[in-house]
């Protein structure tokens, strides 16, 4: 799963930007700007301030980019940065920061899971578009909105049975798709 | 069983942790193999990742573009509030996150539909906005010179800059709401167009007929789709508005029903009401109130 097609080094991307090198900054915004936005939001839990968090990191690397060196991983540099990030904004507006983002150690083994997880949640929210139109709202509605499936058939009126029938399909298929994504790495 | 009843019997446990019965069964079908606690892995892990991602997508493409305006070298942007001229930039380059834009000639129709599963905005040319809940489409002629937005299917809800000399229009299938300047809401579905006034007053014309909405008692209103036959009860309707305005109001109202329009609003399991409570009348507003501080003021309320 931590495959994902993009492969920058620490090299060039310190070098992207020492050089203030655009095609390439834009090369690394484009490969992790979306799963930062799902970590930013792991730990800010709000849409807005999540992509605040984000864009923030990136006008910091480009405008700091002469004085930072990355080493290692460029995306595990960039989820540290990013939980770092939301933490500090989360103090600053006297919000509650939770026991989880304060406890992530940030060692190779939770990067990796934490990767793992963050390129499923990326291509869940992809393959849902491909879900037939009543199975996708079903869906949505439990996952995205958090209704009981006895919630969703009532507020659908349908049966109960329908909900858990349609609910199957969804994970059936999203499943399957992702298999699929497997076999062909 | 055969495939598809193992996701439904995976599902339904998934589902239902309470139930006792349900477990029992699960754990009994996950000791007949390696293979299906394999299978029940993936499922229930598939099920928890997609729990908790967030309810609007990351658009990549728009987050460059709004990227770029920042970064442009030589920054001509003050550095007072980069955010706000950012996200003024972005309305002006018609860039909106996961949702799509169509556009024929010049001056031609614009249309523009909502992704399918989250509320959207977007501001006019004349500075009035218009949130469109998920599946919703419009359309309205690029130069704005007339005032005209038609709803094509879903719902919306319209905060209109007053303009004296401009009235301001919404056709929904066979009808038209005419403004000034004020809020409302316009939902169509498959039998019924409905218009709530949620600030202001309108004229809404269908088939011939014209009946004015103001807000506050008597502001909904519907059109049958079939024969154009309106209809005008008794009541006021903004709470339906809440899904664009963030707001609730409730006065003299039974707390069983306080409790499950606000429940409905931040889609959370039906709030639990001591018996002795239930029909207890209580006033209440909401602004912007987050889920919790929103609950947490309700028990207060009730407990008075």
């Amino acid at each position: 799963m931590t495959q994902d097609g993009y492969h920058i080094s620490a090299e060039e991307a310190t070098d992207a930007l020492r050089g203030r090198n655009a095609d390439l900054f834009r090369k690394i915004y484009t490969a992790y700007s979306e799963e930062l936005f799902l970590l930013a939001y792991r730990w800010v839990k709000d849409n807005d301030l999540a992509k605040e968090v984000v864009q923030s990191l990136f006008v910091h690397l480009w405008e700091k980019g002469q004085q930072i060196t990355i080493t290692g991983n460029v995306r595990h540099y960039l989820y540290r940065a990013v939980t770092n990030r939301s933490i500090n904004e989360l103090k600053r507006r006297s919000r509650n920061v939770s026991e989880e983002a304060l406890q992530w150690q940030a060692d190779d083994a939770s990067l990796h899971e934490i990767t793992d997880h963050l390129l499923l949640q990326k291509e869940i929210m992809r393959l849902v578009q491909g879900l037939a139109p009543r199975c996708r709202e079903i869906f949505l509605l439990s996952r995205f909105d958090g209704l009981e499936p006895a919630q969703i058939a009532e507020r659908l009126g349908i049966t109960l049975n329908t909900v858990y029938f349609q609910l199957a399909m969804a994970l059936k298929y999203l499943r399957t798709h992702l298999l699929d994504g497997k076999k062909l790495q | 069983m055969n495939n598809n009843d193992v996701t439904e019997f995976v599902m339904d446990c998934l589902t239902d942790p309470g139930n006792r019965d349900k477990q029992a069964a699960l754990n009994k079908w996950l000791q007949e193999s390696e293979e299906n606690r394999h299978l029940y892995a993936e499922l229930k892990q598939l099920w928890q990742a997609a729990a908790d991602v967030p309810p609007v997508s990351f658009n990549v493409q728009e987050g460059w573009q709004e990227l770029s305006v920042q970064i442009a070298p030589p920054a001509p942007v003050k550095r007072m509030f980069p955010w706000k001229i950012v996200a003024a930039a972005a309305v002006l380059l018609l860039l909106v996150a996961g949702g799509r834009w169509w556009q024929t000639s010049r001056d031609g129709w614009i249309t523009y539909t909502t992704p399918a599963y989250y509320v959207d905005s977007i501001g006019l040319p004349d500075g009035s906005r218009i949130y469109m809940k998920a599946g919703s489409s419009l359309t309205y002629r690029r130069s704005f010179k007339e005032r005209e937005v038609r709803l094509l299917q879903g719902e919306a809800y319209f905060d209109v800059v007053p303009d004296p000399q401009r009235q301001f229009l919404v056709v929904a299938d066979r009808s038209t709401v005419k403004v000034l300047g004020t809020a409302f809401n316009v939902r169509i579905d498959s039998a019924y167009t409905e218009v709530i006034v949620f600030e202001g007053k309108v004229s809404l014309h269908s088939g011939g007929k014209k009946l004015v909405l103001n807000s506050g008692n008597g502001n909904l209103a519907t059109v049958n789709r079939k024969d154009d036959e309106m209809k005008h009860p008794e009541g006021d309707y903004s709470n339906k508005c809440a899904w664009a305005t963030n707001e609730l109001v409730f006065e003299n109202e039974e707390a069983e029903y306080v409790a499950k329009v606000i429940s409905a609003h931040y889609h959370i399991s039906i709030i639990n009401i001591a018996e002795n409570l239930r029909h207890k009348r209580i006033t209440l507003r909401l602004h912007n109130t987050p889920q919790d501080e929103a609950i947490d003021i309700f028990s207060a309320v009730l407990g008075e």
